[in-house]
């Protein structure tokens, strides 16, 4: 007999198996916890955001593993810019996320680099120069205002966030020419640039989006720590890589959802946050995640395989 | 199976998930004797050729040499019993040079089992020097050169090392009307050698004048197969569009 | 024959900028061109160098490793965890740790040319497993070898002409691979991988028994280089040795290996390792941080690529 299953059930059941989790999650003390789900809500708001921007450029075809570093980048940016005031604050962080963006899509179209170099070049130079900027030392000097957006109650304002701008990720996405000229750019490059499509400048558009999602995310970050770090998101391309794999995105391009990022998030996300409260070192955490995105592209190798060419 | 053919394929289907490129082919090659494959795009027929040269398994049936059953796990299988493929995409390796490719897979080596270059560079301008006296500056990345001469890489390898069956697939696509004249020729001097050669093409004026025999493909079966001495262009290509069946008396359904 | 006969033969470019170097950094520093300032710029590159041989060879291939720096924190860390005191430890400690990195590299190779995995993503997932597993080995603590064995202390320490052994060790793989990847069937066959994969397939050649082997030999090469940071340290903070595979890869793009494959050369490599160990030393000379010099290497990753990618567009 043949089963049938709705793309909703599968996204939620089987790829990633999200509800199985949940419900093991359940036998594990606390999960269920308002204190222990605002955590994980915060926890994955900033990631959440990382992850619309990843998908949207793996989705055109791209990878950008510069949104770590952008990340700690933007945190510092916003609370250099604190005393000009809150809205240059923001302003600072995404425009130089977005400055960011614009130089990876650059490197990786007028002048054809690999994108994952591309992207790997800008990671280590945005960090560098990070690094450089703060003399490897957390900035601080917070205000309050500043303070208050990484709290929220009940939900945490950053989590709000993140459901915004997935929202409107999933309208540009899908109800708009944009989103369709993404996905066909990166089903076929050349067949979009015959039909006319602005490949460059759609693709340079995508990883702007990223780095400035990125920054905002280490905007929002540094409000929940209350410091402007150097050194976080080391992790964060390979977690949001792995998320929007899960979520049915693809190294090849022209795949992707946001609602299936989104799953692919809470499946991460989950994961992390149980073995946060099973008391797992972070070495395992960083092993699962690695394991994780391994088998992830392995699986993915097979299925391209098994494919009629 | 047919007496004295070089190889027989039986049966010989592929599906590639749900889909079905070959639904039980059969088909043989004797020696000396020019094969022509035909049919529409999607017919089915480079992945014939792929199977034949060992590039994938098929899905069910029987690839036979000389009569006897054989399993082609890679290209070099196929290698080792002497059917030799000239692909359309020529499969060169861009950044190297014409002694490396002709060698690929089968590199002269020295007593110290290092690579015999000079050797190498020698045979492979001779081999080419035959197919075309003016190709003598070969020890650079083959992406440097002509189509032709790409082309003659790829033909001069395939035929240097005791070929039995030679397989074209669209040997004269990218080619200029003076080179399809050589190829042409080649041809016939393979086929007076007693070579057996499998001719896939969609040109099939040049397929008639250079087949001993026609069979069209169509939607992963052959639909007919035609001596090339007693059929037109008009007959063939009804055949490859319309795929009208022969019954076992040969006449048309 | 001709200077251009074949690409491995090409005289790449990165020589010359190496030579003016070399002279600029001794007319702009004095102390550049002391002996020990020489054997220490000779020694910075060795370390990175021989990881970035192991990627030369796998990206010559086609292929990217960059789970590389965590099998060097892997093997350096097994190392000294194996306390090479006596003769059998001390060969213990450096045969387990290279095999291991062997493993690595099978499982890599598996991944990548039996399942099809792409390589980037793939061997940062690895990188993030072997540093997970490695730390949880020794739950984050300092790792450290007591009474090292003079054998052991020596790979990286005892001088020859004033020169330490790890240089030679370094000149020594250098040369080896150079041969191997001009003069053996394995090098021929890892340039046609890189250059067409499908072709070389078609040729008959063992595709995925090749590529495997170009990660193993990556995988070995690096556990070797971490094996020479435990003779060199004896003791140290497993957290605080990572992230090789950047700069070693900033090297293996410098000395001219395309990032698509199929053209490169180990001694190429190895002028760019110098290359960079002269940027670095002068750098660490006028007293220019850490954060700057990578901000440098960043630059100069990306100066690289864009000045092959323009120099293969325009031939």
């Amino acid at each position: 007999m043949q089963i049938t299953l709705s793309p909703m059930t599968l996204r939620l059941f089987v790829k990633p198996p999200l509800i199985p989790l949940l419900l093991l999650a359940t036998f594990v003390d606390g999960f269920w916890s308002l204190g222990n789900l605002r955590t994980l809500a915060e926890s994955i708001s900033t990631d959440g955001l990382i992850v619309a921007g990843m998908t949207i450029v793996m989705i055109a075809g791209g990878f950008d593993l510069s949104v770590g570093a952008v990340m700690a980048m933007g945190g510092v940016a916003a609370v250099v810019l604190l005393p000009y005031g809150i809205v240059p604050a923001a302003l600072g962080a995404l425009v130089a996320g977005g400055i960011s963006g614009f130089l990876s899509g650059t490197l990786v179209t007028r002048l054809r680099i690999n994108p994952f170099i591309a992207t790997l070049a800008m990671m280590v130079m945005v960090r560098g120069a990070t690094l450089a900027y703060t003399d490897t030392r957390p900035v601080v000097g917070l205000d309050d205002t500043f303070l208050a957006l990484g709290g929220g109650d009940p939900l945490p304002y950053a989590f709000l966030i993140m459901i915004v701008v997935m929202l409107a990720a999933h309208v540009l996405l899908y109800h708009r020419p944009w989103g369709r000229h993404a996905y066909a750019v990166g089903a076929d490059e050349r067949a979009a640039q015959m039909t006319g499509l602005k490949v460059n400048r759609l693709k340079i558009e995508c990883y702007m989006l990223s780095g400035a999602l990125a920054a905002f995310a280490g905007m929002l970050l540094a409000a929940r720590l209350g410091t402007g770090s150097p050194i976080v998101g080391e992790m964060t391309p390979l977690t949001a890589a792995a998320a929007a794999l899960i979520g049915g995105a693809s190294l090849r391009g022209g795949e992707g959802s946001i609602m299936g990022a989104l799953c692919g998030l809470l499946f991460v996300g989950c994961l992390i946050n149980v073995m946060n409260l099973l008391g797992v070192p972070s070495y395992y955490q960083r092993m699962t995640i690695g394991g994780l995105l391994f088998a992830l592209v392995v699986v993915e190798g097979l299925l391209q395989r098994a494919r009629p060419r | 199976m047919t007496d004295g053919a070089l190889v027989d394929l039986v049966g010989i289907t592929k599906q590639f998930g749900g889909v079905r490129a070959l639904k039980g082919v059969d088909l043989s090659v004797r020696s000396g004797e020019v094969v022509a494959l035909v049919g529409h795009n999607g017919a089915g027929k480079s992945v014939l050729v792929q199977i034949l040269s060992g590039v994938f398994p098929p899905s069910s049936g029987e690839i036979r040499v000389g009569g006897k059953p054989v399993a082609f796990t890679s290209p070099s299988d196929a290698r080792l019993y002497a059917i030799e493929t000239i692909y359309q995409t020529l499969a060169l390796a861009d950044n190297l040079d014409a002694p490396a490719n002709f060698f690929l897979g089968r590199e002269l080596r020295t007593r110290f089992g290092f690579l015999d270059k000079k050797k190498m560079a020698e045979e492979a301008k001779k081999a080419l020097a035959d197919l075309n006296p003016n190709f003598t500056d070969i020890e650079r990345p083959v992406r440097q050169m002509s189509g032709g001469q790409r082309q003659a890489i790829a033909i001069a390898r395939a035929i240097h090392f005791q070929v039995q069956l030679l397989i074209m697939d669209e040997p004269t696509a990218a080619l200029g009307p003076h080179e399809t004249a050589q190829v042409a020729e080649l041809i016939k001097r393979l086929r007076a050698q007693g070579i057996g050669i499998l001719l896939i093409s969609h040109d099939v004026r040049d397929v008639l004048r250079l087949a001993d025999r026609i069979v069209v493909l169509k939607n992963g079966e052959v639909v007919g197969a035609l001596t090339a001495r007693d059929t037109n262009e008009d007959e063939v290509v009804d055949m490859i569009i319309r795929g009208r069946k022969l019954d076992a008396d040969g006449a048309v359904k | 024959m001709t200077a251009a006969s074949t690409p491995w033969r090409f005289v790449t470019p990165i020589w010359p900028v190496l030579a003016v170097l070399v002279i600029g950094a001794a007319l702009l520093s004095g102390p550049f061109l002391s002996p020990a300032n020489i054997a220490a710029v000779l020694q910075q590159g060795v370390i990175t160098g021989i990881v970035a041989l192991g990627m030369t060879i796998v990206l010559i291939g086609g292929q990217f490793d960059l789970s590389t720096g965590a099998t060097v924190m892997m093997a350096a860390v097994l190392a000294l965890l194996l306390n090479p005191a006596d003769g059998t430890s001390t060969v213990l400690a450096i045969l387990l740790p290279v095999a291991l990195g062997g493993v690595i590299g099978l499982v890599n190779g598996l991944a990548v040319y039996r399942a099809g995995a792409n390589s980037i993503v793939a061997t940062i997932g690895m990188q993030f497993l072997v540093i997970g597993a490695v730390l949880a080995l020794v739950s984050g603590q300092h790792v450290r070898a007591d009474n090292m064995s003079e054998m052991f202390v020596s790979l990286s320490r005892a001088r020859f002409l004033g020169i330490p052994y790890s240089v030679y060790i370094f000149l020594g793989l250098v040369v080896a691979l150079s041969i191997i990847m001009s003069n053996t069937v394995f090098g021929r066959h890892v340039y046609a991988l890189g250059g067409d994969i499908e072709a070389a397939r078609r040729a008959g050649v063992k595709v995925v028994r090749t590529g495997i082997a170009t990660y193993m030999i990556s995988g070995m090469l690096a556990a070797l280089a971490g094996v020479l940071i435990a003779s060199l340290v004896g003791n140290l903070d497993p957290t605080a040795i990572r992230g090789y595979e950047f700069p070693a890869l900033t090297a293996v793009v410098l000395g001219g290996t395309s990032l698509t494959g199929g053209v490169g050369r180990p001694a190429d490599t190895a002028a760019a390792i110098w290359v960079i160990a002269v940027i670095t030393n002068v750098m660490t000379i006028l007293n220019y941080q850490y954060p700057v010099q990578l901000l440098v290497q960043g630059v100069v990753l990306t100066a690289a690529v864009a000045f092959y990618s323009w120099q293969r567009a325009r031939s």
